[in-house]
C-alpha cells in the first residue's frame, strides 16, 4: 500500500478521530470466533446417533425374533435311529418348520382337510411338503426359541421328505421338564448350554434437558460478606434474583448403567453419565474493566479477587445473552421400582444419587457491586453431588426394553465454593429415552 | 504476554493466546468495521470473519512490519469483500451538495468526540463512505482503491471529492465543525 502523499489537515483530522474511536465487541463475537477455531465436542450428537443406530439394531433383532413360530409345538421324529445320527438335518427341518408363515395349515395326512389347532393334539399332522422348501442351517435365531422341543418317540421315514415330519403340540408336562436326552439335543441344536436369563442388565440413555438454577443469597448476607469492599447501594432486603436477568437453556445428558435385578420389580443400578447444563444471563458488553469478587477467606473476614470484566449486568448498550455452562461427568447410583404393568408395558419410578465432577465450565460470577460479571474458574466447585428422580414407561421388546419418561436432576451443593457468598443450585428437567438389554 | 509469545501461541492454535490477540486489537478493528458496515451487527459479523482469517493466515505474517497494520489490512479487505457482495458503489448522492465548503485550520476543535465524527462518516452514502474511509483514513491511493473496488481511478477521485464535501457539510451542520471564516485550500486534497 502506498500512502497517499496529498494529505491535508482535514484527512488528518478524520484519521485521528477515526483511530481514537474504539468499540467493544460483544462476547458473542469472540464465542463465535472461538467456536470456529476450536469446534466443540460433538458427544451429545454422537450419543444420539449411537442410540438411533442401536434402536435400529433392536428393531431388526425384534423382527428376526418374531419370525420364529409363535406357538408351542413338538417336532416328533419318527425314526429314532435318524435322531441319533442325523441331528443337524433334524435341525434343518426344525428350522424351516419354525419359519413357516402363520398361514401354514395343519392337515390330516390322508385327505388334506384343515384341522383346527384345538384338535391337533390328538391327530397326526403333517406339513404340506410343497411349501416351504426344506433348506437352511442350524445357526440362527431358532436357538432362542424355548418353545420348540424335539422328541423321538415314533419311527417313521427320515427327514428328506418334509411330509415325514410330524408336528405335535407339546404336552403341558414337557414344557418345564427336560429329560437328559432333551438337554443333550438342545445343547447340540443350540450350540451351547441352554439359555438362562441373567440378573444383570445394561442400560443406555439420552436425555435432552432444560437447565436452570436457583440463587439463594440475600443481599444482607452478601453485603455483610462484602463489608470493607465497595458494594452497590441496593436495598438490603432486595432479592438477588431481582438483580439479574437469567433464563433457562437447553442441555443434555447421556450415559450407561449396569443394573442388578434384585426382584422382578426392583433393580439396583450404577453407571457413568455425562451432563451438559447451562442457563443464560443477560449482560451488556463493555470495555474491559477490573472488577472485584469478594470471598470469605476465613470465618472472621473477607478477601477479594480482582478479575477483568467485559460484561455489565444492570445497564449498558446492546445487551446479549451469555451462557453459564457446565460440563460434568457423574456416577449415578440408585434404584428402579416397577410400580404397575405387565410383561410388555410397565410404569416405573427411579431415583439416584450422582457424585459429579465438573471437568469444564464457562461461568460468569456476579461482582461485589452487582454491576458486572467476571470469570474466575477457581471459585467453581469441582466436585458436587446431584440427586435425580424420574418416572418412565417401559416397553418390552424381547431381550430389549425401551423406556421414556420425565426426570428431574437437582444439584445438592452450590456450584460455587463456599467462599463465594452467592449460592447457585442447578436444576435440570429432562425427558429421558433409554434402552435396556438383559445380559446373558 | 509479549507479542512474540502471543503470536507463537496463536500459530499453535492456543486459545489463550488467540483471546489475548483478539482483546488487544478487536476494539480498534471493530471501529474500522463499523465505519464500513450498515449496522453494529454487520460490523461484528465482519470482525468475526476478519479475525478468523487473521488466525488462519498468521503464519504468513513473519514479523514484517507492524502487526496492527497487517491485521487492519485484513480487516479492511474483509469489509470491502463484504460490501462488494452486497452493495454497488455507484449510488447516487441525494444529500445537498456542499459546494464551496472550506475549513479554517483553527476551526477544528480539539474536543470533538471521535464517536461523533465516526457517526457523521456513517451518514454518507455507502459508496462515498467507502472511498473516503479508504483514502482519508486508511491511506490507500486512488489507484489501489480503484483496484479494490473494481472501479475506475477517476471514479474514485470524484467519489472522494463529493464525499469529502458532503462530510464537511454534515460536520458543520452538526456543529462539530464551526462555520468557516477563512479558507483552507481544498484543492490540495486532490491528488
Amino acid at each position: 500500500m502506498e500512502r497517499n502523499i496529498h494529505i491535508d489537515e482535514f484527512e488528518e483530522f478524520l484519521k485521528e478521530k477515526a483511530d481514537q474511536y474504539k468499540m467493544y465487541p460483544s462476547d458473542k463475537a469472540w464465542s463465535n470466533i472461538q467456536r470456529s477455531l476450536h469446534p466443540r465436542k460433538k458427544w451429545p450428537y454422537i450419543s444420539l446417533t449411537l442410540l438411533l443406530l442401536l434402536g435400529t439394531a433392536v428393531f431388526v433383532d425384534y423382527y428376526t425374533y418374531n419370525l420364529v413360530v409363535p406357538f408351542k409345538k413338538v417336532l416328533t421324529f419318527n425314526n429314532a435311529q435318524f435322531q441319533k445320527n442325523n441331528l443337524p438335518p433334524v435341525s434343518d427341518a426344525a428350522l424351516n418348520a419354525s419359519l413357516l408363515p402363520p398361514a401354514v395349515v395343519f392337515t390330516n395326512g390322508d385327505d388334506n382337510t384343515p384341522i383346527p389347532p384345538s384338535l391337533s393334539s390328538s391327530i397326526k399332522k403333517t406339513i404340506i411338503p410343497s411349501k416351504p422348501s426344506l433348506t437352511g442351517n442350524t445357526d440362527d435365531g431358532y436357538a432362542n426359541n424355548e418353545d420348540i422341543e424335539i422328541t423321538s418317540e415314533q419311527t417313521l421315514p427320515v427327514h428328506s421328505n418334509a411330509s415325514d415330519i410330524i408336528i405335535n403340540p407339546k404336552p403341558a408336562t414337557t414344557i418345564t421338564e427336560d429329560n437328559e436326552d432333551d438337554k443333550k439335543i438342545k445343547k447340540v441344536l443350540w450350540g451351547g448350554e441352554t439359555f438362562k436369563k441373567s440378573k444383570f442388565e445394561w442400560q443406555l440413555f439420552f436425555s435432552p434437558t432444560i437447565s436452570y438454577r436457583k440463587l439463594t443469597s440475600g443481599i444482607s448476607e452478601v453485603t455483610d460478606v462484602f463489608r470493607g469492599v465497595p458494594y452497590s447501594t441496593v436495598q438490603k432486603n432486595t432479592e438477588i434474583n431481582s438483580l439479574v436477568t437469567h433464563k433457562p437453556a437447553v442441555g443434555a445428558e447421556a450415559g450407561a448403567n449396569l443394573a442388578y435385578k434384585v426382584t422382578n420389580n426392583f433393580l439396583l443400578k450404577a453407571g457413568v453419565q455425562l451432563n451438559y447444563s447451562r442457563y443464560q444471563l443477560r449482560a451488556y458488553a463493555s470495555k474491559p474493566e477490573q472488577t472485584t469478587l469478594a470471598v470469605v477467606s476465613n470465618p472472621l473476614g473477607t478477601d477479594s479477587i480482582n478479575v477483568i470484566s467485559t460484561l455489565q449486568n444492570l445497564s449498558g448498550s446492546g445487551s446479549s445473552w451469555f451462557n453459564n455452562e457446565y460440563f460434568q461427568v457423574s456416577m449415578p447410583v440408585g434404584f428402579e421400582w416397577g410400580v404397575l404393568g405387565n410383561s410388555t408395558l410397565h410404569w416405573n419410578i427411579a431415583a439416584s444419587a450422582q457424585p459429579v465432577y465438573n471437568f469444564a465450565n464457562n461461568v460468569y460470577l456476579l461482582s461485589t457491586d452487582f454491576k458486572r460479571y467476571g470469570q474466575d474458574p477457581s471459585l467453581v466447585r469441582r466436585w458436587n453431588i446431584n440427586a435425580g428422580v424420574e418416572t418412565y414407561v417401559s416397553y418390552n421388546m424381547g431381550s430389549f426394553k425401551w423406556q421414556a419418561g420425565p426426570q428431574l436432576r437437582y444439584q445438592l451443593l452450590s456450584s460455587y465454593k463456599s467462599q463465594y457468598p452467592v449460592k447457585e443450585y442447578l436444576v435440570d428437567f429432562g425427558f429421558k429415552i433409554g434402552v435396556t438389554k438383559t445380559l446373558r | 504476554m509479549t507479542e512474540e509469545a502471543m503470536l507463537k501461541g496463536c500459530i499453535r492454535n492456543q486459545a489463550a493466546a488467540q483471546q489475548e490477540l483478539y482483546h488487544r486489537y478487536s476494539p480498534k478493528m471493530l471501529s474500522v468495521c463499523y465505519r464500513y458496515a450498515k449496522s453494529r451487527e454487520d460490523a461484528e459479523d465482519m470482525l468475526q470473519e476478519g479475525f478468523i482469517k487473521i488466525f488462519g493466515q498468521l503464519r504468513q505474517f513473519q514479523n514484517r512490519g507492524a502487526l496492527e497494520g497487517w491485521i487492519r489490512k485484513i480487516i479492511v479487505h474483509t469489509c470491502i469483500n463484504n460490501l462488494k457482495k452486497n452493495k454497488k458503489f455507484t449510488e447516487s448522492v441525494d444529500l445537498i451538495h456542499a459546494s464551496g465548503v472550506h475549513i479554517r485550520e483553527e476551526s477544528v476543535p480539539s474536543i470533538v468526540q471521535a464517536k461523533q465524527v465516526v457517526e457523521c462518516i456513517r451518514m454518507l452514502p455507502i459508496g462515498y463512505r467507502t472511498v473516503l474511509n479508504l483514502y482519508a483514513v486508511e491511506g490507500y491511493s486512488h489507484r489501489e482503491i480503484a483496484m479494490m473496488l473494481d472501479i475506475e481511478e477517476s471514479t474514485s477521485r470524484s467519489q472522494y471529492t463529493r464525499a469529502k464535501a458532503m462530510l464537511e457539510d454534515i460536520l458543520v451542520k452538526k456543529h462539530i465543525l464551526p462555520q468557516y471564516t477563512g479558507k483552507l485550500e481544498l484543492a490540495a486534497v486532490n491528488p
